[in-house]
Protein backbone atom coordinates (compact mmCIF):
# COMPACT_ATOMS: atom_id res chain seq x y z
CA UNK A 1 0.00 0.00 0.00
CA UNK A 2 1.45 3.29 -1.02
CA UNK A 3 0.95 6.67 0.41
CA UNK A 4 -0.12 7.85 -2.47
CA UNK A 5 -2.83 5.14 -2.71
CA UNK A 6 -4.89 5.10 0.03
CA UNK A 7 -7.90 3.24 0.18
CA UNK A 8 -9.80 5.66 -2.27
CA UNK A 9 -12.21 7.95 -0.92
CA UNK A 10 -12.82 8.56 -4.65
CA UNK A 11 -13.79 5.10 -5.67
CA UNK A 12 -16.01 5.21 -2.58
CA UNK A 13 -17.78 8.55 -3.45
CA UNK A 14 -17.95 7.13 -7.41
CA UNK A 15 -19.99 3.79 -5.68
CA UNK A 16 -22.38 6.21 -4.20
CA UNK A 17 -23.20 8.20 -6.66
CA UNK A 18 -25.86 6.03 -8.41
CA UNK A 19 -27.82 6.20 -4.76
CA UNK A 20 -27.30 9.95 -4.49
CA UNK A 21 -29.00 10.65 -7.27
CA UNK A 22 -31.82 9.04 -6.34
CA UNK A 23 -32.18 10.86 -3.19
CA UNK A 24 -31.66 14.10 -5.33
CA UNK A 25 -34.44 12.87 -7.54
CA UNK A 26 -36.68 12.30 -4.93
CA UNK A 27 -35.83 15.51 -2.94
CA UNK A 28 -35.97 18.16 -5.85
CA UNK A 29 -37.64 16.25 -8.51
CA UNK A 30 -36.06 17.74 -11.94
CA UNK A 31 -33.33 15.94 -13.08
CA UNK A 32 -30.76 19.33 -13.61
CA UNK A 33 -31.63 20.22 -10.45
CA UNK A 34 -30.77 16.95 -8.58
CA UNK A 35 -27.68 16.48 -10.81
CA UNK A 36 -26.10 20.14 -9.55
CA UNK A 37 -27.40 19.05 -6.07
CA UNK A 38 -25.16 15.69 -6.63
CA UNK A 39 -22.42 17.73 -8.22
CA UNK A 40 -22.20 20.45 -5.12
CA UNK A 41 -22.24 17.38 -2.71
CA UNK A 42 -19.54 15.54 -4.47
CA UNK A 43 -17.37 18.61 -3.62
CA UNK A 44 -18.30 19.85 -0.48
CA UNK A 45 -17.60 16.12 0.84
CA UNK A 46 -14.89 16.26 -0.89
CA UNK A 47 -13.82 19.44 1.21
CA UNK A 48 -14.99 17.49 4.75
CA UNK A 49 -13.27 14.21 3.80
CA UNK A 50 -11.50 14.41 7.16
CA UNK A 51 -14.88 14.79 9.13
CA UNK A 52 -16.14 11.11 7.64
CA UNK A 53 -15.38 8.15 9.92
CA UNK A 54 -13.89 5.41 7.96
CA UNK A 55 -16.20 2.25 8.55
CA UNK A 56 -19.65 3.71 9.16
CA UNK A 57 -21.69 4.35 6.58
CA UNK A 58 -20.94 6.39 4.10
CA UNK A 59 -23.92 7.02 1.90
CA UNK A 60 -25.81 8.40 4.82
CA UNK A 61 -22.93 10.80 5.67
CA UNK A 62 -23.37 11.97 1.57
CA UNK A 63 -27.35 11.87 1.66
CA UNK A 64 -26.97 14.49 4.86
CA UNK A 65 -24.79 16.48 2.98
CA UNK A 66 -26.89 16.57 -0.04
CA UNK A 67 -30.40 17.13 2.15
CA UNK A 68 -28.97 19.90 4.39
CA UNK A 69 -27.69 21.43 0.77
CA UNK A 70 -31.08 20.86 -1.06
CA UNK A 71 -32.99 22.60 2.09
CA UNK A 72 -30.36 25.35 2.18
CA UNK A 73 -30.99 26.27 -1.55
CA UNK A 74 -34.67 26.27 -1.02
CA UNK A 75 -34.62 28.42 2.06
CA UNK A 76 -31.90 30.60 0.02
CA UNK A 77 -34.78 31.39 -2.86
CA UNK A 78 -37.51 32.29 0.01
CA UNK A 79 -39.20 29.04 -0.92
CA UNK A 80 -41.06 26.55 1.05
CA UNK A 81 -40.09 23.35 0.96
CA UNK A 82 -43.00 22.09 -1.05
CA UNK A 83 -43.96 18.98 -2.36
CA UNK A 84 -42.26 18.82 -5.82
CA UNK A 85 -43.90 18.21 -8.72
CA UNK A 86 -42.94 14.84 -10.43
CA UNK A 87 -40.88 12.43 -8.41
CA UNK A 88 -39.53 10.29 -10.21
CA UNK A 89 -41.70 11.32 -13.25
CA UNK A 90 -39.28 11.76 -16.28
CA UNK A 91 -38.23 8.04 -15.95
CA UNK A 92 -41.81 6.97 -15.83
CA UNK A 93 -42.18 6.74 -20.06
CA UNK A 94 -39.55 3.97 -19.93
CA UNK A 95 -40.75 1.68 -16.86
CA UNK A 96 -41.07 -1.58 -18.01
CA UNK A 97 -44.65 -2.23 -19.50
CA UNK A 98 -45.15 -5.28 -17.56
CA UNK A 99 -48.62 -5.85 -16.26
CA UNK A 100 -47.57 -3.08 -12.75
CA UNK A 101 -47.01 -0.23 -14.69
CA UNK A 102 -50.49 1.07 -14.23
CA UNK A 103 -49.93 0.52 -10.59
CA UNK A 104 -46.96 1.87 -10.45
CA UNK A 105 -48.27 5.47 -12.18
CA UNK A 106 -50.99 5.02 -9.47
CA UNK A 107 -48.05 4.88 -6.69
CA UNK A 108 -46.30 6.90 -8.10
CA UNK A 109 -48.85 9.59 -8.16
CA UNK A 110 -49.72 8.51 -4.89
CA UNK A 111 -45.60 9.02 -3.52
CA UNK A 112 -45.93 12.75 -4.69
CA UNK A 113 -49.25 13.32 -2.98
CA UNK A 114 -47.38 12.42 0.34
CA UNK A 115 -45.96 15.61 2.66
CA UNK A 116 -42.34 16.02 1.97
CA UNK A 117 -41.15 14.47 5.21
CA UNK A 118 -43.12 11.48 4.83
CA UNK A 119 -41.96 10.92 1.19
CA UNK A 120 -38.36 11.15 2.56
CA UNK A 121 -38.90 9.07 5.31
CA UNK A 122 -40.50 6.01 3.33
CA UNK A 123 -38.04 6.61 0.36
CA UNK A 124 -34.63 6.20 2.75
CA UNK A 125 -35.92 3.58 4.60
CA UNK A 126 -38.26 1.57 1.84
CA UNK A 127 -36.07 1.92 -1.06
CA UNK A 128 -32.53 3.24 0.04
CA UNK A 129 -32.52 0.63 2.18
CA UNK A 130 -31.14 3.21 5.59
CA UNK A 131 -32.20 2.15 9.17
CA UNK A 132 -34.52 4.30 11.17
CA UNK A 133 -31.34 5.29 13.01
CA UNK A 134 -29.02 5.96 10.12
CA UNK A 135 -32.66 7.98 8.27
CA UNK A 136 -33.27 9.92 11.60
CA UNK A 137 -29.24 11.29 11.46
CA UNK A 138 -29.62 11.93 7.21
CA UNK A 139 -33.27 13.67 8.79
CA UNK A 140 -31.27 15.78 11.56
CA UNK A 141 -34.64 14.68 13.52
CA UNK A 142 -35.30 11.63 15.89
CA UNK A 143 -35.56 8.25 15.49
CA UNK A 144 -39.20 7.70 16.37
CA UNK A 145 -39.78 10.77 14.10
CA UNK A 146 -38.53 8.73 11.10
CA UNK A 147 -40.62 5.87 12.68
CA UNK A 148 -43.61 7.64 12.70
CA UNK A 149 -43.43 9.31 9.40
CA UNK A 150 -42.94 5.95 7.59
CA UNK A 151 -46.17 4.89 9.20
CA UNK A 152 -48.36 7.52 7.87
CA UNK A 153 -46.59 7.22 4.73
CA UNK A 154 -47.17 3.40 4.62
CA UNK A 155 -50.63 3.61 5.27
CA UNK A 156 -51.67 6.70 3.16
CA UNK A 157 -49.81 4.71 0.38
CA UNK A 158 -51.62 1.00 1.54
CA UNK A 159 -54.49 2.46 0.79
CA UNK A 160 -53.96 3.59 -2.56
CA UNK A 161 -52.76 -0.09 -3.16
CA UNK A 162 -55.68 -1.62 -2.08
CA UNK A 163 -57.84 0.81 -4.40
CA UNK A 164 -55.99 -0.27 -7.14
CA UNK A 165 -56.01 -3.20 -6.62
CA UNK A 166 -59.33 -3.95 -6.13
CA UNK A 167 -61.05 -1.90 -8.66
CA UNK A 168 -60.66 -1.49 -12.78
CA UNK A 169 -59.00 2.36 -11.85
CA UNK A 170 -63.26 3.74 -12.22
CA UNK A 171 -64.06 6.13 -9.72
CA UNK A 172 -64.58 4.38 -6.62
CA UNK A 173 -65.13 7.01 -4.19
CA UNK A 174 -66.44 4.05 -1.49
CA UNK A 175 -62.46 3.38 -0.94
CA UNK A 176 -60.81 6.14 -2.95
CA UNK A 177 -61.91 9.53 -1.64
CA UNK A 178 -60.28 9.87 1.48
CA UNK A 179 -56.76 9.83 -0.14
CA UNK A 180 -57.28 10.76 -3.22
CA UNK A 181 -59.35 14.14 -2.76
CA UNK A 182 -56.87 15.34 -0.13
CA UNK A 183 -53.77 14.68 -2.81
CA UNK A 184 -55.69 16.84 -5.36
CA UNK A 185 -56.89 19.41 -2.72
CA UNK A 186 -53.49 20.84 -1.83
CA UNK B 1 -64.47 -40.45 -0.99
CA UNK B 2 -63.14 -36.68 -0.37
CA UNK B 3 -59.58 -36.09 -0.37
CA UNK B 4 -57.61 -35.05 2.33
CA UNK B 5 -58.53 -31.33 3.17
CA UNK B 6 -55.42 -28.73 2.26
CA UNK B 7 -54.80 -27.56 5.76
CA UNK B 8 -52.15 -29.44 8.34
CA UNK B 9 -53.38 -31.01 11.43
CA UNK B 10 -50.26 -29.79 13.47
CA UNK B 11 -50.65 -25.91 12.44
CA UNK B 12 -50.33 -24.19 15.88
CA UNK B 13 -51.40 -20.79 15.65
CA UNK B 14 -54.92 -19.72 15.30
CA UNK B 15 -55.96 -18.55 11.97
CA UNK B 16 -57.11 -14.91 13.98
CA UNK B 17 -53.93 -14.58 15.57
CA UNK B 18 -50.52 -14.35 14.43
CA UNK B 19 -47.78 -15.02 15.71
CA UNK B 20 -46.51 -11.79 17.40
CA UNK B 21 -42.50 -12.80 16.86
CA UNK B 22 -42.15 -13.54 13.11
CA UNK B 23 -43.77 -9.90 12.72
CA UNK B 24 -43.28 -8.65 8.75
CA UNK B 25 -40.78 -6.24 8.39
CA UNK B 26 -43.83 -3.98 6.57
CA UNK B 27 -41.33 -2.32 4.05
CA UNK B 28 -39.50 -5.90 3.64
CA UNK B 29 -39.01 -7.94 0.61
CA UNK B 30 -42.57 -9.21 0.68
CA UNK B 31 -44.46 -6.03 0.81
CA UNK B 32 -45.99 -4.37 -1.82
CA UNK B 33 -45.05 -1.23 -0.93
CA UNK B 34 -41.53 -2.10 -0.30
CA UNK B 35 -40.71 -3.27 -4.02
CA UNK B 36 -43.09 -0.52 -5.50
CA UNK B 37 -40.49 2.50 -3.72
CA UNK B 38 -37.67 0.35 -4.41
CA UNK B 39 -38.50 -0.15 -8.47
CA UNK B 40 -38.75 3.26 -8.24
CA UNK B 41 -35.80 4.40 -7.32
CA UNK B 42 -33.66 1.28 -9.05
CA UNK B 43 -35.13 3.52 -11.76
CA UNK B 44 -33.09 6.59 -11.32
CA UNK B 45 -30.33 4.28 -10.06
CA UNK B 46 -29.54 3.05 -13.09
CA UNK B 47 -29.33 5.80 -14.78
CA UNK B 48 -26.15 5.94 -16.78
CA UNK B 49 -23.56 8.58 -14.56
CA UNK B 50 -23.69 11.96 -16.05
CA UNK B 51 -20.23 12.03 -17.09
CA UNK B 52 -19.67 15.68 -15.47
CA UNK B 53 -19.47 14.16 -12.29
CA UNK B 54 -17.12 11.48 -13.14
CA UNK B 55 -14.84 14.13 -14.58
CA UNK B 56 -15.17 15.99 -11.48
CA UNK B 57 -14.25 13.46 -8.88
CA UNK B 58 -11.09 12.35 -11.04
CA UNK B 59 -10.36 15.88 -10.77
CA UNK B 60 -10.62 16.30 -7.62
CA UNK B 61 -8.63 13.05 -7.34
CA UNK B 62 -5.71 14.47 -9.37
CA UNK B 63 -5.86 17.80 -7.68
CA UNK B 64 -5.29 16.11 -4.61
CA UNK B 65 -2.84 13.25 -5.16
CA UNK B 66 -0.45 16.63 -6.68
CA UNK B 67 -0.65 18.17 -3.62
CA UNK B 68 0.51 15.35 -1.72
CA UNK B 69 3.19 14.67 -3.69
Amino acid sequence: MSVENPPSFKSAMLAALPALRAFAMSLSGRHDQADDLVQETVMKAWSKQADFTLGTNMNAWLFTILRNLYYSQMRKRGREVQDVDGVFTARLGVAPSHDGRMDLADFRRALEALPADQREAILLIGAAGFSYEEAATICGCATGTVKSRVSRARSRLQSVLGVSGASDYGPDPATSGPVVSRAFAR
Amino acid sequence: MKSVPDSTPDEPSPPSRRPRVRRKDPLGPESEIGARLRMLYAEVESEPIPSGLIELLEQLGEAERRAVK
